[in-house]
């Protein structure tokens, strides 16, 4: 029988014995085991072996185990933090840092950069840096415009003596602030790996030590059990020498 | 798996996550008793079993926030009292320095032989002395196996997963979960073959 052959019988049967099948794998399990001598042995020994280990019921947990407070009971040591909900994903803050930035530069562009202007065309809305730029964008006045009768119209750009507001030196001062932003938040992260591998390494020391100390225990059992299977030996040989001394005489 | 009646281990899990502990001590009693017995079918001491159960109670009340399904709490602290066994059964292995796999597993055949001599020879006592030698003889057994079949087997048996859940706990192919189970009562069956039960017993 291939090696094939009997991994599916050992699967086969495991699955038959604990429900496992559908009804139909069930019946064909069942006429292999009726006529199949190999079937058949491993069947009867699987029952026996688990009619044996059935017998073995759940024993009572021997401690239970409570909170109070904030520690476990029996003199257990505290169970640490509360167990808190897991964050919910949120953006790294430097991201969130870059967004509200380009925002706020966004608005100041917008603000420092426009100019509204109200005149008999309707509501006009001029931006940009230089007044050389003012071809217009979209105009939009009358009763058909979108913003009613007044009209809006968007013309570009608009000169304004703040234009240079966000400079391009300031702009790589808040990059380099960033960068070194970011730089902090990797150092932080890689303090907090280093502290969890010494946690860690604690912990296996001193589960280590624990493992050591009952290694031991059981060493010096064993060590207990000779030493007296020596003794009763070293009795009976006594005896026995007693015994052919005493008929000899 | 049946659960009791009350509120669902979900619930309790959000309570717990809420600042209840009133119900993580509901939540744990109900599972607890499964979890000794689990441990201790697979180191085979009571004091170890108590021990690593106690490890598993503080891991899994530190670690309830990281659950992603708790209504899958009861395979989730399984699953955590089975690393933690791992895990003291890793170390135990590491520091024998005395013999080889093959050895130990001999040496705890002549002991289980041993204890099957005198439990078949000893006057019948109550139920819970009989229930404690047999324990004792079974859990000797089950020491004889791979830490592999022993879990297949124990989790299969004793806790009522099917082999597709155990499969997928301890993320493996159904085929190679009831392979261990097979070959894990197999070798059981080897052990146990002078142990004999009365019926009714």
């Amino acid at each position: 029988m291939s090696s094939r052959e009997t991994n599916e019988r050992e699967e086969q049967l495991i699955a038959y014995l604990y429900g496992e099948l559908s009804p139909e794998e069930n019946e064909a399990v069942a006429r292999r085991i009726a006529a199949d001598a190999k079937w058949g042995e491993e069947w009867k020994n699987l029952q026996s072996t688990v009619g044996v280990l059935r017998r073995w019921e759940d024993a009572e947990a021997p401690v239970r185990h409570v909170v109070a407070g904030r520690t476990l009971d029996a003199g257990l040591p505290a169970a640490g933090r509360r167990p808190k909900r897991a964050p919910r994903p949120r953006r790294a803050l430097w991201s969130r840092w870059a967004g509200w930035s380009v925002a706020a530069a966004a608005v100041l562009l917008l603000l420092t950069q426009t100019e509204v202007s109200r005149d008999s065309d309707g509501v006009t809305l001029r931006f940009g840096r230089t007044a050389e730029d003012r071809a217009p964008v979209m105009t939009s006045s009358g009763a058909e415009s979108p913003f009613g009768a007044q009209g809006v119209s968007l013309v570009q750009p608009v000169s304004s003596p703040m234009s240079s507001y966000i400079s391009k030196d300031e702009f790589v001062q808040s990059q380099e602030e960033l960068i070194r932003f970011l730089a902090t938040l990797v150092r932080d992260s890689e303090d907090r790996q280093m502290a969890r591998w010494a946690t860690a390494f604690e912990d296996y020391a001193q589960g280590f030590e624990l493992q050591h100390e009952a290694d031991l225990g059981v060493m010096n059992q064993r060590v207990g059990q000779v030493e007296r299977s020596a003794q009763t030996l070293i009795r009976e040989i006594g005896a026995r020498g007693g015994t052919k001394e005493d008929s000899g005489r | 798996m049946q659960q009791k009646m009350g509120p669902t281990d979900e619930i309790l899990v959000g309570q717990v996550l809420d600042g209840d502990d009133g119900a993580f001590n509901e939540l744990i009693g109900r599972w607890e008793k499964g979890l000794y017995n689990f441990v201790y079918r697979m180191v085979g001491q009571e004091d170890e079993a108590r021990d690593l159960v106690q490890e598993t109670v503080i891991r899994v009340y530190g670690r309830l926030g990281q659950l992603r399904e708790p209504a899958a709490f009861p395979s989730w602290a399984f699953r955590i009292a089975h690393n933690v066994v791992r895990d003291r059964l890793r170390t135990r292995k590491n520091r024998t320095m005395i013999s080889t796999d093959d050895l130990v597993a001999k040496g705890a055949e002549s002991l289980l032989d041993e204890r099957i001599d005198r439990f078949q020879h000893a006057p019948r006592p109550d139920r819970a002395v009989y229930q404690r030698e047999l324990g004792e003889i079974l859990s000797s057994a089950l020491q004889t196996l791979s830490e592999e079949q022993r879990t297949a087997v124990v989790m299969r048996e004793y806790h009522g997963y099917s082999s597709r859940e155990i499969a997928e706990m301890f993320d493996l192919p159904v085929g190679t979960v009831r392979s261990r189970i097979f070959h894990g009562l197999k070798n059981l069956g080897r052990v146990l073959r002078r142990l004999r039960l009365e019926e009714g017993s």
